[in-house]
């Protein structure tokens, strides 16, 4: 116990000032990178019309699918001292070592241009669909009071869209939190990775867990805003004529597609390029023995923890659906929502320490049978599987959840008068209309499992390796090369929902 | 219980945490192959007791026969998958993942037709409805009126022993209602099947159906024909609710010269009020309401000093009439 007490205090002493700092302004930082490049992004798609506009309304999505971590890597690989454009500069105009500033990517400015260059689709989605909702007569009003087109939108469009984006810029600032691997990889010291270093380095996991609770007044802030905005965003929603794109002259229309081309390059062409050609021309052994065993662990729990995450949600909503609407199954499903507002490595901690006090406790009362169990939760996949669904429970609940609200209780009240049992109404009718949801969220988090990296690598078991774990590994050696095929495969799988996503909003918004 | 389709007998419905009864005592029964219609305005309890019917309501207590099952009583609740009941709702439910045809098919694995007949059953109801050639298509495929025909399909194909329909016709054009109404009374008809409505239109009502319920707080005000409840309304509600007129008091109609009705309701309608110049009463007109076939006039009639009456009368749409002018007409019952 004493034990205990020095590593806290030691930590107040040294570390957790940085820590403190450190967070503050990365979570600041991402704050006004994703904002700004969300709201203008948003802006020009929504209310702006120019050639290739439809096109960028879908490619503005694509980094969604580059991990934090991922584009760390790469960029690391384009702009450091060996890397191809400081060579070339260094070429080009004879330079040695010292002779030119070039800012440093691994920093904590570093670390916030990946976050935002890869989370602003956050803000960009829910401004987007908030920009292009809005009434009509609303800017006509504000144009009759003589408001011109920049106090339309700094007094009008932003007000009403305030709410939406705040709740964009809450997932992204959670989505910040929660990062290790780009923090970790550039030498940040934030909550994070101090949290990792503290347990796994000290082996203290009281000290871990007094962190954790630090970060979680953060998150909690973080969650009530969202929370909050969500009510209020609601609140704001206006049907009635909605506000068409103005077409922008020559000149302007040049600079927003260069403006969309900048982002997406940065956020998602350029990495990908990158990825694709260590993965082709640098890598040792690309597709070996090792990459398949990687990729099977991968696939094998992502699936494992999708499907159980799209059977717990059916459970969930059909607990709703049947019973009187009351307190109890009400809390329970909004607890079970919160889990993704929860970074990895304070799940980790949260998971580890009840499971192996379980363990211990299992271990010691079989001792007394002359039972040798050994820990059976800790280390094993259940637990593993068990943190992501705390996780990502949240993205199968909501979407199974919005599904089933879409089902009006007359369609089963219809399926009843046509003489039909609840069994036969959940078979006929409720499953061939959650179909879709119950795939696509599915495949969210699937894809979300595969990429989650600060959670796996706390619990995974002994000698047990992931595409994201091990692709950490290998930048981490400095082996970028080697880490692109596992990282390249990731990417391509989380592309898959996220052109799921823009093809199903498009026909959403054609059928309107 | 007798011979009847359908038979409701006391039924009451309270929910605990409200103190008004949504249905009190409401009784009635139809014979086979009668098509009758809850009318009332919202709130009225018309879509509750339609609801009870179809068992998605657990009334408080009284008794439901379909026929001579018991659907409801002391002895036992019977599920709505049971009841033999077809129902067309309000927003049609049409099941968006199935087609025209297996919309129409849905009940008929639940019912004790014979599965060989299950396509001709579903041919002939297309047919029927005039839905033939959208039996592949998917219902938001289809217009407004024929999802309607959809939803009446899907609720009779089972050939149920009765139809509730619940307010069908909001979701359509308002010229198109009537027509509409008077189409689906024909097909009922000719099907000899039996039908309960509930709708707030009157127009609707009586182009739908032989009797007409009136609902007011929960009771049924009055049961009967179409012709009943405009000439013989037992209550001072169904009185006023029922078309243009004016329920008097006991004084006013003496003054006025007017009987009561069988039930001792004192109505004057204002087609029971001729326009005269040679008239024994005066009405100043107080405002003018053109209706394009005919004009509605509010007019106040003063009998003595202290007795004034306020009544509804009726001119020609060519004849002009201004506020504040005073016409005399007299009383032709």
């Amino acid at each position: 116990m004493a034990n205990e007490k020095d590593t806290w205090s030691h930590l107040v002493d040294t570390v957790l000032l940085e820590y403190v700092t450190n967070t503050f302004y990365l979570v600041m930082g991402v704050a006004v990178g994703v904002t700004s490049i969300g709201i203008t992004s948003a802006w020009l798609i929504a209310r702006c019309d120019f050639f290739g506009r439809s096109f960028f309304a879908w490619a503005l999505v694509l980094p969604l699918a580059m991990p934090a971590y991922i584009i760390a890597y790469t960029y690391t690989g384009l702009l450091d001292f060996s890397g191809p454009l400081q060579s070339f500069l260094r070429h080009t105009f004879d330079w040695g070592y010292g002779d030119y500033y070039f800012p440093e990517i691994k920093s904590l400015g570093g670390a916030i241009c990946m976050m935002s260059l890869v989370l602003y689709p956050y803000v960009y989605l829910l401004a987007r669909t908030a920009f292009a909702n809005q009434s009509a007569s609303l800017f006509e009003a504000g144009q009759l009071a003589g408001l011109n087109a920049r106090q339309r939108f700094f007094n009008i469009s932003l007000p009403l869209a305030r709410p939406t984006i705040v709740v964009g810029l809450s997932l992204a600032l959670m989505e910040t939190l929660a990062d290790y691997g780009t923090v970790q990889y550039f030498g940040v010291n934030v909550f994070s990775t101090g949290i990792f270093r503290t347990w796994f380095g000290l082996g203290d996991g009281l000290a871990a867990s007094q962190l954790s609770s630090l970060l979680l007044v953060v998150v909690l802030f973080l969650l009530g805003l969202e929370q909050f905005s969500r009510r209020k965003a609601k609140y704001v929603q206006q049907g009635g004529r909605v506000i068409t794109a103005v077409k922008l002259n020559s000149v302007n229309q040049l600079l927003a597609q260069l403006f969309c081309v900048v982002v997406v390059m940065l956020g998602f062409l350029l990495p990908f390029i990158q990825l694709a050609y260590w993965t082709i021309v640098e890598a040792e052994q690309v597709f070996d023995a090792t990459f398949w065993q990687l990729t099977l662990n991968s696939l094998k729990l992502a699936s494992i923890t999708a499907l159980l995450a799209v059977i717990i949600a059916l459970a969930f909503a059909y607990m709703q659906r049947f019973t009187r609407p009351n307190r109890f199954t009400a809390s329970l499903v909004f607890l079970a929502g919160l889990g993704y507002a929860l970074p990895g490595t304070i799940i980790a901690v949260g998971v580890m320490l009840p499971f192996s006090t379980l363990d211990h406790f299992i271990h010691e009362q079989a001792a007394h049978f002359g039972i040798e169990t050994g820990l059976i939760f800790s280390g094993s996949l259940v637990m593993l599987v068990f943190a992501y669904l705390i996780r990502f429970l949240a993205v199968s609940l909501g979407n199974i959840n919005t599904a089933m609200d879409n089902i009006t209780p007359y369609i089963d009240e219809a399926a009843k008068t046509l003489g039909e049992k609840t069994s036969g109404i959940i078979w006929r009718v409720h499953l061939p209309l959650l179909k879709t949801s119950l795939l696509s969220s599915g495949l969210l988090v699937f894809v979300d499992t595969l990429k989650e990296l600060p959670a796996t690598m706390a619990l995974r078991p002994f000698n047990f390796n992931t595409l994201a774990v091990r692709s950490f590994e290998l930048a981490n050696d400095e082996q970028l090369a080697n880490a692109a095929p596992a990282v390249i495969t990731i990417v391509l799988v989380g592309l898959i929902p996220v052109i799921w996503l823009n093809a199903s909003m498009h026909s959403n918004s054609k059928t309107q | 219980m007798s011979d009847s389709t359908l038979s409701v007998s006391q039924v009451s419905l309270v929910y605990p945490q409200s103190p008004n009864a949504v249905l009190s005592q409401a009784s009635l029964t139809l014979a086979q192959g009668q098509i009758a219609c809850l009318l009332g305005a919202s709130g009225c309890g018309k879509t509750s007791l339609l609801r009870c019917i179809a068992g998605f309501e657990t009334p408080s207590e009284g008794s439901i026969y379909l026929g001579k099952i018991q659907a409801f009583g002391e002895q036992q609740v019977l599920p709505v998958e049971r009841r033999r009941i077809g129902m067309v709702f309000q927003d049609y439910a049409l099941f968006p993942h199935l087609t025209v045809a297996a919309n129409i098919g849905f009940g008929l694995k639940n019912s004790q037709i014979d599965r060989q007949q299950h396509a001709s059953i579903i041919h002939d109801t297309l047919r029927l409805l005039d839905l033939s050639s959208e039996a592949k298509k998917y219902p938001h495929q289809i217009s407004g009126g024929q999802q309607q025909r959809v939803a009446i399909g899907r609720a009779i194909a089972p050939k149920p022993a009765l139809l509730l329909l619940d307010e069908p016709f909001s979701n359509l054009d308002l010229h198109l209602r009537e027509r509409l109404a008077h189409d689906l009374r024909q097909l009922l008809k000719a099907q000899n099947i039996t039908a309960l409505m509930v709708t707030h239109d009157q127009q609707e009502a009586f182009a739908f159906a032989d009797i007409i319920g009136v609902m007011h707080q929960g009771k049924i005000e009055q049961w009967g024909s179409a012709d009943s409840i405009y000439r013989q309304p037992e209550t001072n509600y169904v009185a006023n609710f029922i078309g243009d007129g004016v329920v008097l008091t006991q004084i006013q109609a003496k003054a006025l010269n007017v009987p009561a009705n069988k039930a001792g309701v004192f109505l004057v309608r204002p087609e029971h009020l001729q326009l005269a110049g040679n008239g024994r009463f005066n009405a100043k007109i107080v405002s003018v309401h053109p209706q394009g076939h005919s004009t509605l006039l509010r007019g106040i009639c003063h009998i003595e000093a202290d007795t004034q009456i306020e009544l509804m009368l009726r001119c020609n749409a060519n004849q002009q009439v201004q506020e504040g002018e005073t016409l005399s007409f007299s009383v032709v019952l």
